[in-house]
């Protein structure tokens, strides 16, 4: 069965585009990663299981989201008591001038900016790391894992130097350009342009006489959506929950991402009257939600790749 | 709750910061944010992390006067506050001109970032009380401005103590006494947690003790005083004789419904953790009574322990005396009016003034106690009767991890109080030599 | 417009259009040429090479100066100016010989060795049988799947400090139920209690990178597995799971890093069991002390290195190990 052969035929100039399927045909029929006959239940059983691991304590969450300050802590934590999730939200959007909108903002700007910068660039880097040989590629993959290596903690006060000599301190900016230069994406890029894009079709369309630029941006990065998207999210997602980084590069309280927020809102019961936990968690329910929208909206990424087959 | 959970509650708080001396270049002394021009007001950055009321205090302040004009810096926490202005006195751009008080005064100095501001605070004296005044010094020149600290107080729960026909203690002794009566009926008298031993520093300053003192150019170290072995005593019976329950603070519902239930008589308090218990204890509101905490049998006054980390004004700040009419505005009855809060319409308790009484009310909850006057009325005691001070030394932040170590050891009975007094002694001389600071060990 | 059946990857370049076996004049041309073509490809690299150097390895070399300084009060109360001096290795000499950190790396060396693989474990079977889903069905787990990684980290330890919760939370009387006395916030069981908490912030996240590799299997290899009547189970360990071995490892490596880097989960149950968490539990618990607490930058530093170093010398021996299993 050839369902995801390459669509042989050359659409525009020498260059063979392999063109994925935009939709399976049928739903009924099963792509062949899938398990068949009896395991699928065995499939379906340790899936859910897993999914209760993962997903269950989270039920927590919801529930204490509805909670109000009097009933967080005085009421069974695994269901509701009054639904007061309304006034919750409410709250969270008006607390301390409507602060928290601004916040969720501010996050979607710096984690989308810079996740989208950081896709092209490590997928770049990637990409020419594995499919190239050249002079300092060992050198500079030995850095890329000699970098995980430090703790990012250490790099705090150094960056801050160097950042205020950039003049990028307390802007975007120091939100937005370090984050777009991290090794791990590149290294993970690499492992995925290893298996997803083949050699072959790399030779294929030298011979029809593409340039490398040509190829990297019309085969390569179509190949590449899936290692694209994960590193998108995953990017996306480590920028929308940092705090730290922020704290240390913004100074005024309406830059801020929310998690930075939302930390500030957590601390403030330690030594005051006040106790915004109900809020924290509220807001945390919250700016899950573009989190996971994005996620689902991505779906579409995560298609079983194309294969080298036959190019007939 | 006290410096111990303000540093262990939050995780992963891994601030990175340096004293930075060896980092390249960053001798640019471009010096502070103030604009100290002659004619026209003079502006200045006052960084904290009171989110509720910090910038309309500021703002209330400005529009009140023409002469200093106030920019509030929120910082998201006490922890984010030490970082960034570490990193600001690495690279000496944009220090503010007073700083919330994120480490104890005499951390401030030894690092070289307080000010010494003794000039502008003497002239102010008269506003504040001893305890907010003391606690602005170190070695008799003040460092920091007067800054207030939470007197602390007993709340006993009335039913419990009235089902077992005990008397509310007034001195340890009695307290103790109280607490063997009521364990044999299955009760605690208070709660002891393992990760906080702010216990053991409220009954050595309370008893007098002095850890670090200055003499001269060297100091002198002594966790082994009398008055610290006193109070040690209090605290090993209670450990020893199972008189206490171990409820740790980081689980919030189970502290709560353990402290409501009945099952612990007594807590030691201040008066801003009342919000919480008003709103959290459900079923013991109403008979809670507020009461002096117990002293030493050989005290000749009352005391009441409390301990502020002073708020200063930084190396590099050319306006200190704007500083001080920013401080001393907040004693103001417009002042403390300016710091109400919008959203629980209570002001903040001014507890840097002599004489807090009239704001008292805002901060008794309603139908927790079974007198709020009376209540009121303790709390003002409390604060009038606060030392504000306890020499923490030049390394309190060396040797306060050890603290917590050994005491969660000798809270779980694996050491005795005085052991663990012993091994941090040990570990502050150890620490002092390797920096290179003067001390005697005192004997 | 060429038609031509692909072999394995064994294309010779001499394969130009209508060109044949070259002579030397033709190999040097060719030779060039495909240098150039390696160098153009290495220009993709360009961007990366040049904010990775700019914020990453100039802020990093910052960092490690410090490790080659120390600074010593001037005496006194302490209150004067401190001196800094230049002190080469001593720092990193006493890193090495401190027992307490060796305790503290021992510790987490054996928990490595238990988490570390578990970890992959439940990542990988999260993304094969996901992968093994069908695709309606997939499509409404994988959100679930990878919670766990969306969710911030202080809300994480909220959700589970009451679910540990000897009193309000339910594990303990769940655990009872079956006959287990299960208090997690004993000193007894920390490491459990530890090791679940990091285990459920991490799978997420590898699940969704092995996931990732998952997808771009040759599907004609499974068709030709089953027709030879390989079950399910087969079908996944002999020949997904050899296919993502380059992630599988780039995981292992994350983990093994993160692990013995392991910061977060100790502290906050410092908080609650202090008589077994001290100070200096693990190694990033003593770096945080030193650098922040004692505030003595330097020999943090000097300690991280240390720390690099074994870290390093664990991840080479994984690669190693993953690279000569694969001929």
């Amino acid at each position: 069965m050839s369902q995801t052969t390459l669509t042989g035929a050359p659409t525009e100039a020498p260059v063979p585009v392999p063109r994925p399927r935009r939709r399976r045909r049928t739903d009924q029929e099963p792509s062949a990663a899938e398990a068949r006959g009896t395991s699928r239940w065995f499939v379906l059983g340790v899936l859910v299981l897993l999914a209760l691991y993962a997903a269950g304590p989270l039920w927590w969450l919801l529930v204490a989201a509805t909670k109000s300050d009097g009933q967080l802590y005085t009421t069974d934590g695994l269901w509701f008591a009054d639904f007061r999730l309304f006034s919750n939200l409410q709250t969270l959007f008006t607390y301390q001038d409507g602060i928290f909108g601004r916040w969720l903002w501010n996050t979607v700007v710096y984690a989308g900016i810079g996740s989208v910068g950081l896709t092209i660039v490590a997928l770049a880097g990637g990409y020419a790391i594995a499919k190239y040989r050249y002079r300092g590629r060992g050198l500079t993959m030995g850095l890329i894992i000699a970098s995980f290596l430090i703790p990012g903690t250490l790099m705090i006060v150094p960056s801050f130097v160097l950042f205020t000599r950039l003049g990028i301190y307390d802007t975007i900016w120091a939100m937005i350009l370090p984050g777009m230069f991290g090794s791990f994406s590149v290294f993970l890029a690499k492992v995925y342009a290893e298996g997803a894009v083949p050699t072959e079709l790399m030779e294929a369309a030298r011979i029809d006489g593409a340039g490398e630029y040509r190829i990297f941006f019309s085969m390569g990065l179509r190949l590449l959506t899936t290692a694209g998207a994960t590193i998108f999210l995953l990017h996306f997602v480590a920028s929308w929950n940092t705090f730290m980084w922020p704290l240390v590069f913004l100074k005024g309280v309406e830059k801020w991402p929310v998690m930075l927020g939302l930390y500030s809102w957590l601390q403030r019961g330690t030594d005051s009257s006040v106790d915004l936990t109900s809020l924290v968690l509220t807001g945390s329910l919250v700016s899950t939600i573009p989190m996971i929208a994005l996620m689902i909206s991505m779906q579409r990424y995560w298609r079983s790749g194309v294969t080298i087959g036959s190019l007939k | 709750m006290n410096t111990t959970t303000r540093r262990l509650v939050g995780a992963g708080a891994a601030a990175a910061t340096a004293l930075g001396l060896a980092a390249c270049g960053s001798g640019e002394a471009e010096g502070g944010d103030t604009t100290g021009a002659a004619s026209g007001p003079v502006t200045i950055e006052v960084w904290g992390w009171n989110a509720e009321t910090g910038v309309q205090i500021a703002d209330a302040f400005n529009a009140a006067q023409d002469d200093v004009q106030v920019e509030y810096v929120l910082q998201a926490s006490n922890t984010a506050t030490q970082t960034n202005f570490r990193n600001v006195m690495t690279t000496q751009q944009g220090i503010p001109c007073l700083v919330q008080g994120f480490a104890p005064l005499t951390t401030m100095v030894v690092n070289g970032w307080a000010q010494d501001v003794t000039d502008v605070v003497t002239a102010s004296e008269g506003l504040y009380n001893e305890g907010a005044l003391a606690a602005a010094k170190v070695a008799d020149r003040y460092y920091g401005v007067p800054t207030g600290s939470d007197g602390q107080f007993l709340i006993v729960n009335t039913a419990t103590f009235e089902q077992n026909g005990v008397e509310i203690p007034t001195t340890w002794d009695e307290f103790l006494d109280a607490g063997r009566v009521l364990k044999t009926a299955g009760v605690d008298i208070t709660n002891l947690a393992g990760e906080d031993p702010s216990t053991l520093l409220n009954l050595a300053q309370q008893a007098g003790a002095e850890w670090f003192a200055i003499d001269g150019d060297s100091w002198t170290v002594d966790f082994l005083d009398d008055a610290t072995l006193e109070g040690a005593e209090v605290v090993q019976q209670l450990i020893d004789e199972d008189l206490v329950s171990n409820q740790t603070y980081q689980d919030k519902p189970a502290l709560y419904s353990y402290f409501d239930s009945g099952k612990m008589a007594s807590t030691t308090t201040q008066w801003w953790s009342l919000t919480g218990y008003q709103t959290n204890f459900a079923q013991s509101a109403g008979s809670w009574r507020a009461v002096q905490i117990p002293q030493f049998a050989d005290a000749t006054t009352p005391v009441t322990p409390g301990r502020a980390t002073a708020s200063f004004v930084p190396q590099g700040c050319e306006n200190p005396e704007a500083v001080m009419a920013f401080v001393d505005w907040q004693t103001t009855a417009e002042g403390i009016e300016a710091g109400r809060n919008a959203e629980t319409a209570a002001v903040g308790f001014p507890v840097q003034i002599p004489d807090p009484s009239p704001y008292v009310e805002e901060v008794v909850p309603e139908g927790f106690f079974v007198d709020a006057t009376e209540a009121g009325d303790v709390i003002v005691e409390a604060q009038g009767a606060a030392i504000g001070k306890f020499e923490l030394g030049p390394n309190y932040d060396s040797w306060f991890p050890e603290l917590q170590d050994q005491w969660g050891k000798a809270v779980a009975g694996q050491i005795t109080v005085e052991q663990a007094l012993e091994n941090v002694q040990e570990f502050v001389v150890g620490d002092l030599e390797s920096k290179g600071i003067s001390y005697t060990v005192a004997d | 417009m060429s038609t031509r059946s692909t072999t394995s990857a064994d294309v010779r370049p001499s394969r130009e259009r209508g060109a044949r076996q070259a002579s030397p004049p033709a190999l040097n041309r060719q030779a060039r040429w495909r240098t150039l073509q390696n160098l153009k490809g290495a220009s993709l690299s360009l961007p990366f090479l040049a904010g990775f150097a700019l914020f990453s390895i100039v802020p990093i070399v910052m960092a490690l100066r410090e490790s080659a300084y120390a600074a010593r009060s001037s005496g006194g109360l302490g209150f004067g100016d401190k001196t800094v001096e230049f002190v080469g290795l001593d720092n990193l000499a006493r890193a090495v010989v401190d027992t307490t950190f060796w305790s503290g790396m021992g510790r987490v060396a054996l928990y490595a060795v238990v988490l570390v693989p578990l970890t992959q474990v439940v990542s990988l079977a999260m993304a094969l049988v996901l992968d093994a889903a069908r695709r309606k069905v997939a499509a409404r787990f994988r959100v679930a799947l990878l919670l766990p990684y969306m969710v911030p980290g202080i809300v994480a330890t909220m959700v589970w400090i009451y679910l540990y919760s000897p009193t309000v939370g339910p594990l303990h009387s769940f655990f009872e139920m079956l006959g287990l006395d299960a208090n997690f916030y004993s000193s007894e069981m920390v490491w459990v209690s530890i090791g679940n908490l990091a285990l459920w912030g991490a799978i997420g996240f590898n699940m969704l990178i092995l996931y990732g590799a998952l997808q771009s299997v040759p599907h004609e290899i499974f068709e030709a597995a089953r027709i030879d009547g390989a079950s399910e189970l087969r079908i996944a360990l002999s020949i997904k799971v050899p296919f993502v071995r380059g992630s599988l490892v780039l995981t292992t490596l994350l983990s093994i890093i993160g692990t013995l880097q392991i910061f977060n989960e100790p502290l906050l149950f410092r908080a609650i069991s202090p008589e077994t968490i001290t100070k200096d539990f693990t190694p990033a618990l003593m770096i945080y002390n030193q650098a922040f607490q004692v505030g003595n930058v330097n020999y943090a530093t000097a300690l991280s290195i240390v720390l690099a170093v074994v870290i390093g010398i664990a991840s080479a021996v994984l690669y190693r190990i993953s690279s000569r299993s694969e001929s």
